[in-house]
């Protein structure tokens, strides 16, 4: 029962809201031949397991996770789309300039090789490890990242612990309160290391009022405790340098997103140095021909309507390519970024003199290591500076988007591209 | 449990599972008890698993010994128990004209140690073998023996060959006593007792309080130690083809750096830091360990972003005994005993170290006969990821749940999770010690769940009933269910 599937126009890979809106935008397009592979046994992607506020900017209505989920399920199925759930694609082989890629894939029904002219990579993001967040301390279990515990408690219906401390203030984290509210588990407070909170502050003030616990900011983790299951955690304050010592049974590590990108990870697509995913240009292209990326594996945090749209403009851009035998070459100009900026996505841009795209998209963009009072954003090339923003607040461990029409593009130096830098800010 | 036994083996490190499968050549009645849920999981787990080549070890040395002879015996046992070891060789790096001396006598101790194909390079050379290494390297010592190990396996292929040959395996059983008798010896276990002719103590850190309890202590085990590894993602296991170290530190117990690839290509980090540990168990990563890890292996290879790409850290203690060299014998005052207890590298000289268990048991008496029906052989699990097309198709024909991924970092599917299970894992930590589900860039955050569903489905156990590492480890703490979403 040896199964094959013949060449491809476009292979989308990853089944979540961008690789499902990739689909959808490709399939007005009449003509081509389109597969979507899943690895899981549904479609849908991290929506699946996680909270309400789902479809806002992409769909312009309110859904719960697993709602739009299946929303999107329901509408990419009626497309001319062929959908393989419980596929997973486990290696990427570029081909030469002109020709079709091939991707090894692994069914349920054996392996098989697809070859596509066309691939966007749509393989999400998950967030950060423990060892990553430098957390010291003994090694037990009930350290869980949020995705984890989602997965816990609103798939599988399972109450991880009883007591537990969230670690970190990126909007996934009111998420995680909400979801171990729902399983019943009681929070022993939420620490940040920053000086500031990555969230809405207003938000987070509440959920501890209502909730009842403690927000504790400019905080480390210093110890974890417990040598079978978590025990507690001693604290330090970056202001007094006491220590605090918290009973814990589980501990939830929020945030630090990271591109879920192992897939590029042996070919010669060029990476971000920061998030080891995919470095695009303003079309989603990779650095190899034919080979597109978005949604979160661009970069890790992000909300599902920004990547959704993401999926659908990076169609448009496959279908733009489709058309043209011959490849257009554009002058890309590369972007850097300079700490404590993290990245800047895209890694590649055309100087545009205005907004290029859907206005609700904030791109390009960067991500700050930390939250920043009164910075100044500058752009420089070779030794000029080409812009300069001061702003009042920038949010650590978010999109920031970054305005460049108002770049000076004559003064860039192409070759050298265009280096990205805070001034001052605290 | 009351049984009686000709050999018992105390503790399931890899000396206990290299002398079990020794023993198992001979007809014997032999039994291993490991206080943890599994194999492996003292020392043996904390370790770099660099397979040493031998020339830092003094010439005369039990350890030296043992290491000239297990690098003999490891070829064929590699192919025998289809162990991972991959012989990449060592380079060690001198910066300045002291570190020039060190390693010409390092060059010189470890031709007198018998050792093939030693040389020193010089700075430009290094370069070329190692583009990221520190440009200011003056010279190098390249010793192409030297490799790494998939240290799992190596326990692992042990322990699974020596129960297939017989040896009984009783883990998650700790030893609380021992009382000498008529010439036997009555072994308290926290599951009963058992009556043995013969005693090996390869307890590890536990080492001299085992010997304690018999009175058979002739040695101190200090565990003062401490160790801390930094594991980077893959995406830096190139950097460097060599295991490249640094010369001794001899205010660190001659430690030395390290930045290698693994086994399995992830980029490991290590530095010698005197830092005390706070007991026997304690395993705790220290930030500042960390921090002087990542600060000071640059010495060896600069202008790396290693902080943003750290996967994993663990701790943990070296026992080292008040002779400074392995022990391996009888003890005089209680014969039948015998002390195994070593320091560094255990790993490295397993092989030779199961032999001459055997040989100072024969020479207490124990009668050694040949087995007829000895297997010598054992398999590694087949392994999606390290698999041809054709051979998945192979697979996936014989067993649907190849077909299935659960741990995607590592491309591990369903039927390799429930064959660790078959094979003896019986925690979280076993099937990722076995499979690597988990191991790789998003540590079990997407698969955790899943693999802990499989287990409690071949264990035939509740959800809530699954360990992490065995007793008190709980992956989740309560049973109660609550409404799933979208279902
Ligand atoms: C824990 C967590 C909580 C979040 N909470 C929210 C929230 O509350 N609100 C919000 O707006 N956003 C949230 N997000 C952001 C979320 O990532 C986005 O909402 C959105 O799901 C990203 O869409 P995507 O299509 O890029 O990736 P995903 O939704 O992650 O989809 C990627 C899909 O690709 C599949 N895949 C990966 N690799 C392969 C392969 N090799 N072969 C085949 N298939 C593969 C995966 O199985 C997955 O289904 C959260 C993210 C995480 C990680
Ligand atoms: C940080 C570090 C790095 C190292 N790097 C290397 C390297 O690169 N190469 C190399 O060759 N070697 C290396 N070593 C050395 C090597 O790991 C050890 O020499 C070797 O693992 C020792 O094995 P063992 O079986 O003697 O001890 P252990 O592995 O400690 O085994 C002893 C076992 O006995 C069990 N036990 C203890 N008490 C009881 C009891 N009462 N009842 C039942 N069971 C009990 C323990 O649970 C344990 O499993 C390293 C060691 C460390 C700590």
């Amino acid at each position: 029962m040896d199964i094959s599937i013949e060449p491809l126009d476009v292979t989308v890979i990853g089944g979540g809201p961008a690789g499902i809106s990739a689909c959808l935008e490709l399939c007005t397009l009449t003509g081509l031949s389109i597969a979507l592979l899943e690895g899981e046994q549904e479609l849908g992607g991290m929506p699946r397991s996680c909270h309400i506020f789902f479809g806002l900017r992409d769909r312009k209505r309110f859904y719960t996770g697993p709602s739009y989920a299946r929303k999107l399920d329901r509408l990419v199925r009626k497309t001319g789309a062929r959908i393989y759930t419980g596929f997973r694609v486990l290696d990427l082989v570029t081909g030469s300039p002109g020709d079709a890629h091939e991707l090894h894939v692994l069914s349920p029904e054996g392996p098989l090789c697809i070859r596509s002219r066309f691939i966007l990579l749509a393989t999400g993001c998950f967030e950060s490890s423990r060892s990553e967040r430098f957390l010291p301390g003994t090694r037990p279990s009930g350290i869980f990242t949020t995705g984890t515990l989602q997965q816990l408690v609103n798939l599988r219906g399972l109450k991880p612990g009883d007591r537990a401390l969230i670690i970190g203030s990126e909007h996934v984290a009111l998420s995680s309160v909400l979801t171990l509210k729902r399983a019943g588990v009681s929070i022993a407070g939420l620490v940040e290391g920053d000086l500031r909170l990555n969230t809405y502050a207003s938000v987070a003030a509440s959920m501890s009022r209502f909730f009842g616990f403690p927000i504790l900011k400019n905080t480390a983790i210093h110890r974890i405790f417990g040598s079978s299951r978590v025990e507690g955690v001693e604290l330090l304050s970056g202001r007094s340098k006491e220590t605090l010592h918290l009973d814990c049974d589980t501990i939830v590590m929020t945030g630090r997103f990271r591109p879920d990108s192992s897939l590029i990870d042996n070919t010669p697509i060029e990476k971000d140095p920061y998030t080891l995913g995919p470095a695009v240009d303003t079309a989603f292209m990779t650095s190899v021909q034919n080979i597109f990326a978005a949604g979160n594996v661009l970069r890790g945090a992000d909300t599902h309507d920004l990547c959704a749209l993401e999926g659908r403009l990076a169609a448009r851009s496959i279908i733009r390519n489709s058309r043209t035998s011959k490849q257009k070459i554009f002058r890309y100009i590369p972007m850097r970024a300079e700490r404590p900026i993290r990245y800047v996505v895209p890694q590649r841009i055309m100087p545009m003199p205005k907004r290029f795209f859907s206005k609700f998209l904030p791109w390009p963009e960067i991500q700050l290591e930390k939250t920043l009072l009164r910075p100044t954003l500058e752009a420089w090339s070779r030794k000029e500076r080409i812009w300069q923003g001061a702003y009042r607040r920038l949010l650590g461990n978010t999109r920031i988007p970054l305005p460049i029409e108002k770049f000076l593009w004559d003064r860039v130096d192409p070759a050298l591209g265009v280096t990205l830098r805070v001034i001052q800010g605290v | 449990m009351s049984r009686s036994t000709d050999v018992l083996i105390i503790g399931g490190g890899v000396a206990g599972v290299s002398i079990a499968r020794e023993l198992s050549k001979y007809e014997l009645d032999v039994v291993l008890i490991e206080k943890e849920a599994d194999v492996g999981w003292g020392q043996t787990k904390a370790s770099y698993a660099i397979c040493h080549p031998g020339a830092r070890w003094a010439h005369g040395t039990l350890a030296q010994r043992m290491m000239v002879e297990s690098h003999r015996i490891w070829d064929q046992l590699v192919e025998d128990l289809d162990i991972e070891l991959a012989r990449i060789g060592e380079l060690v790096l001198a910066f300045n004209e002291g570190e020039l001396q060190y390693v010409d006598t390092l060059k010189k101790q470890g031709e007198y140690n018998g050792i093939k194909g030693l040389e020193i390079l010089d700075g430009s050379e290094v370069r070329r073998l190692e583009p990221h290494v520190n440009p200011a390297v003056l010279a190098a010592l390249r010793m192409p023996t030297g490799g790494v190990f998939n240290p799992f396996e190596v326990v692992y292929a042990f322990f699974e060959n020596a129960r297939a040959n017989g040896v009984k395996m009783l883990l998650g059983t700790e030893v609380t006593g021992i009382i000498p008798q008529k010439g036997d010896f009555i072994v308290e276990t926290n599951g009963g007792e058992i009556r043995t002719k013969y005693v090996v103590n390869a307890a590890g850190l536990y080492a001299e309080k085992i010997a304690q309890m018999a009175g058979a202590d002739t040695f101190k085990i200090s565990h003062e130690t401490k160790s801390t590894c930094l594991i980077l993602d893959r995406c830096l296991g190139d950097l460097v083809q060599h295991v490249v170290t640094g010369v001794a530190d001899p205010k660190a117990f001659s430690r030395f750096k390290v930045v290698m690839p693994t086994f399995h290509r992830n980029l490991l980090l290590y530095t010698p830091i005197p830092e005390p540990s706070r007991g026997i168990e304690d395993r705790a990563i220290e930030k500042r360990a960390m921090d002087l890890t990542l600060q000071s292996t640059k010495s060896l290879v600069p202008d790396i972003d290693f902080e943003t790409h750290m996967i994993a850290s663990f701790s943990g203690l070296t026992a080292r005994n008040s002779r400074g060299d392995f022990i391996i014998e009888a003890s005089e005052k209680c014969p039948g005993f015998v002390n195994v207890a070593l320091p560094p590298p255990g790993i490295t000289c397993s092989p030779a170290i199961g032999k001459q268990a055997a040989e100072v048991l024969r020479k207490a008496g124990l009668p050694l006969v040949e087995k007829d029906d000895f297997n010598p052989f054992r398999r590694k699990m087949k392994r999606i990821r390290d698999s041809s097309m054709i051979e998945i198709r192979e697979l996936v024909h014989r067993d649907p749940r190849y077909g299935r991924t659960v741990c995607r970092c590592e491309k591990v599917s369903e039927a390799e999770i429930v064959e660790a299970i078959h094979r003896g894992a019986t925690t979280l930590d076993g099937i990722k010690f076995r499979t690597r589900a988990g191991m790789g860039r998003c540590q079990s955050n997407f698969c955790g769940p899943e693999v802990a569903a499989i287990l409690a489905g071949e264990l035939r156990r509740p959800y809530e009933k699954v360990t992490k590492k065995g007793l008190g480890s709980a992956y989740i703490l309560n049973k109660k269910v609550l409404r799933t979403y979208g279902h």
